[in-house]
């Protein structure tokens, strides 16, 4: 029997190219993701079997090119150079040719089978406009494969064609630049000085390392440095990048970009024929509006706004089902379990805390759901250079925007992971700060908890007060950092480039896929570390437990009362009540925001969990079904009380988790992290002191 | 020759050079299609609080920190 064999393939590509929806094309749901190692910048992978090949495929990150400057196109370059892997798909926007067989040039210096990608050819034929693939390979050595990755077409022929390449039943020959005489001539030196030392040659592409010495880039610089010949090398690098330079008068990297750029006009305008007459263009009447100076900031507030009257409407329904689902499985593990100590673990721990933060999951993937149409259409691009405009008066510009935008889409931690595509460290560093005050997908089912309890006459009134909150978080976000640049971080904030995407109609596969990645990580989190903080806080309520017979002749809320009281987390409660009470918190409500530091769903169910042991002083027992119900009927909380504990919610420390990565990301340094602490806190506690002492005195 | 932030909309202009601009954001500019003697037209002006052009068939949106270091000419 034939054994498998094992390949790496790496797919890169120019940001926004449809590299991903490729890749999910190609491994559906089998992906992995992970990071690469030493640094924080997701890793995605996946492994395929495909005609006698085990593929082992990884998504790179977006590069426009080798030379890369931020965090993740470095570890795209890394992957490429270091990790050798036996071919690369190269995802390329067919309609935009010219500027994507850049990334293509400067790959097939590496001489690394590549194959493209062609992407997007519906839109290229919607252009009136078709490709001569054979010519592409016959003339200019260039194996291209078409496909329209959004529908997941091409992607079978594409696989053949990369399963044939590695059995050798095709051959891709390396592109050859021409740099022109002078150039090549120097380049040659170079090679040759480099090739007499076997770890360099072993180790990495010559010809391209030799181009990128030229260029005197500093990481090419820094291999070198361990060879024996590198004095050799250096004295040689030095030579002739001052002879090109000299000799064009120019900074080398666009000396080497126009020549890439002269053989690319060359192939594009060989290869590349207008079929038929043009269908319109309606990218650009779009943007018109979409991006007008004074409808554009109103139209991204409405678009904001659609995302949450969707997630709100679309969900309602559906979560009513969910909570019906959970009340179900509550009384069935009550009916089958014999009444005890595991019984009240089951129900009061585990079902109603789980449940209590499952119930929210519908609400969760409408909105994923949501803003993945936004993002797919390519309008979320070009919300962050409008944001852009309002980030630079707060001293941010629109890359942080980007991260505030995946914290809400989601998780802090992915958030401040992308912060490091932003090259100004200072920049970064208030980002860093700045992140955790948005409503990730944690924080949702604590607002969505309150809304329902206090806010929710309709689906309009929910959606209403949602968005009122997640302005608030902009704006203190957007305050935050300018404090923190008045303060720790004077001077300009870096520079922003970036390609805008040409609008398309997302696929409902697309969304779904993304959809389910966004969601599943919500449920993982359900299974995981809600699942243990559920049981914990059900011990911390449990034990010790009281003796009932010194009670005496008292009723069963009584003695839920008492046990509340005497248990370890009642006593906890009791202790920092004093410290919370200004802010118009008992020590339920202290417990719920100790425990909401593990994950911040775990507020909702240490709520779930405190109401389910017995404490529920409700007012009308009838009326009593979900948690929310049971807070609404608790005298203990009141609407003002409920925004003033929202406020601390949104502000106070982020979860452990993003503690984690926040000092990372910050470089490790104590001094960040103490003041991530000190400013959530105080800023919490001031404005939740100020909504709820402030609310009284107004009579709420 | 002036800087790109003065470019107007629907205007063809030659990109000539680099001004004071720091080492990783003239590679980035470089990557996506910055080289000398490169046309580009002005889509959109700094007046929407930042400058899209095209470029090589793109569409590139750029700040006016980094336009004010883009030295351009009318074609």
């Amino acid at each position: 029997m034939e054994s498998i064999k094992k390949v790496k393939i790496c797919l890169a590509g120019n940001p926004n190219c449809g590299k991903s929806s490729l890749f999910n094309n190609i491994t559906g749901l089998r992906q992995h993701v992970g990071n690469y190692p030493g640094v924080t910048v997701e890793k995605k992978e996946a492994f395929v079997t495909k005609n006698g090949y085990e593929l082992q495929i990884i998504d790179l990150p977006g590069i426009y090119g080798l030379s890369a400057s931020s965090e993740d196109e470095i570890v795209a370059r890394n992957v490429l150079i270091e990790e050798k892997p036996e071919l690369v798909i190269d995802v390329v926007d067919s309609s935009n040719l010219e500027r994507n067989l850049y990334l293509y040039a400067q790959l097939s210096e590496l001489k690394i089978p590549v194959i493209i990608a062609m992407n997007m050819t519906d839109i290229l034929e919607n252009k009136g406009q078709k490709i001569d693939y054979k010519k592409l390979e016959e003339k200019y050595n260039v194996v291209a494969v078409p496909i329209v990755a959004s529908k997941n077409k091409g992607t079978e022929e594409l696989l053949k064609v990369v399963t044939d390449v590695l059995s050798k039943k095709k051959t891709v020959k390396p592109v050859s630049i021409d740099y022109g005489k002078e150039i090549n001539k120097e380049k040659d030196t170079i090679c040759k000085l480099v090739s007499e030392d076997l770890n360099l040659v072993l180790k990495y592409p010559v010809n391209f390392l030799a181009v990128e010495l030229i260029k005197k880039e500093s990481y090419a610089i820094e291999k070198i440095k361990r060879s024996k010949d590198s004095a050799k090398i250096i004295e040689q690098v030095e030579k002739s990048n001052k002879k090109i330079f000299d000799l064009h008068n120019e900074n080398l990297e666009a000396v080497f970009a126009d020549k890439i750029y002269d053989w690319i006009k060359v192939v594009v305008s060989d290869v590349l024929s207008k079929s038929k007459e043009a269908k319109k263009d309606f990218t650009e009447a779009i943007d018109k509006i979409v991006l007008n100076k004074f409808w554009s900031v109103p139209i991204f507030l409405l678009v904001m706004y659609i995302i949450f009257k969707f997630a709100f409407t679309v969900s309602e329904p559906i979560v009513g089902w969910f909570e019906a689902g959970i009340g179900w499985l509550s009384d069935f593990a009550t009916g089958v379990i014999p009444e005890g100590i595991f019984q009240s673990l089951i129900v009061d721990g585990i079902i109603a805390g789980v449940g209590g933060v499952l119930g929210f999951f519908p609400q969760i993937i409408c909105m994923f759901f949501a803003i993945a149409f936004f993002e797919d259409t390519g309008y979320m691009a070009r919300a962050v250079f409008i944001m852009d405009r309002v980030m630079r008066k707060f001293g941010l510009h629109g890359k942080s925007f980007a991260s505030l935008l995946i914290a809400t889409n989601g998780c802090a931690v992915p958030a401040m992971m992308a912060s490091r595509t932003i090259d100004n460290p200072k920049d970064r560093i208030i980002t860093l700060l700045v992140t955790p005050f948005m409503i990730c997908g944690a924080k949702l089912p604590i607002f969505a908890l309150f809304i329902a309890a206090f806010f929710s006459k309709n689906s309009t009134q929910a959606a209403n007060t949602m968005f009122i909150f997640y302005a608030l978080s902009i704006v203190i976000a957007l305050f935050s950092a300018w404090v923190f640049k008045k303060t720790l971080f004077k001077g300009e904030p870096g520079y922003f480039v970036m390609e805008l995407p040409p609008y398309r109609v997302p696929t409902i596969k697309g969304l779904l896929l993304k959809m389910w990645e966004r969601g599943w990580l919500y449920i993982k989190k359900a299974g995981t570390i809600i699942l243990l903080m559920s049981v914990l806080i059900w011990a911390g309520l449990t034990f010790p437990k009281v003796d009932e017979e010194k009670l005496g002749d008292i009723s069963e809320e009584e003695v839920a009362a008492a046990q509340m009281d005497q248990s370890y987390i009642g006593k906890l409660g009791h202790f920092i009540e004093p410290v919370i009470k200004p802010i118009g918190f008992d020590g339920k409500m202290g417990i719920a925001l100790i425990a909401g530091l593990a994950a911040k769903e775990v507020v909702v169910s240490t709520l779930g969990t405190i109401y389910s042991m017995g404490e529920t002083d409700v007012e009308d027992e009838e009326a009593v079904g979900s948690l929310a119900d049971k807070i609404a009927s608790d005298p203990d909380w009141s609407p003002l009380k409920s925004v003033a504990f929202l406020m601390f919610c949104l502000i106070y420390v982020p979860c452990i988790v993003a503690i984690a990565v926040f000092y990372r990301e910050a470089g490790s340094r104590l001094k960040w992290l103490i003041i991530l602490f000190a400013w959530t806190t105080v800023l919490g506690y001031l404005l939740s002191f100020i909504v709820y002492q402030g609310g009284r005195l107004l009579g709420f | 020759m002036m800087t790109l932030i003065n470019g107007k909309e629907n205007t063809l202009l030659r990109f000539l050079a680099f001004d004071n601009i720091a080492i990783d954001e003239r590679k980035k500019l470089v990557d996506l299609g910055f080289v000398p003697g490169e046309e580009l037209k002005v889509l959109r002006g700094m007046r929407s609080g930042f400058i899209t052009v095209l470029l090589k068939g793109g569409k590139i949106a750029l700040d006016n920190n980094s336009a004010s270091k883009i030295l351009v000419k009318e074609v």
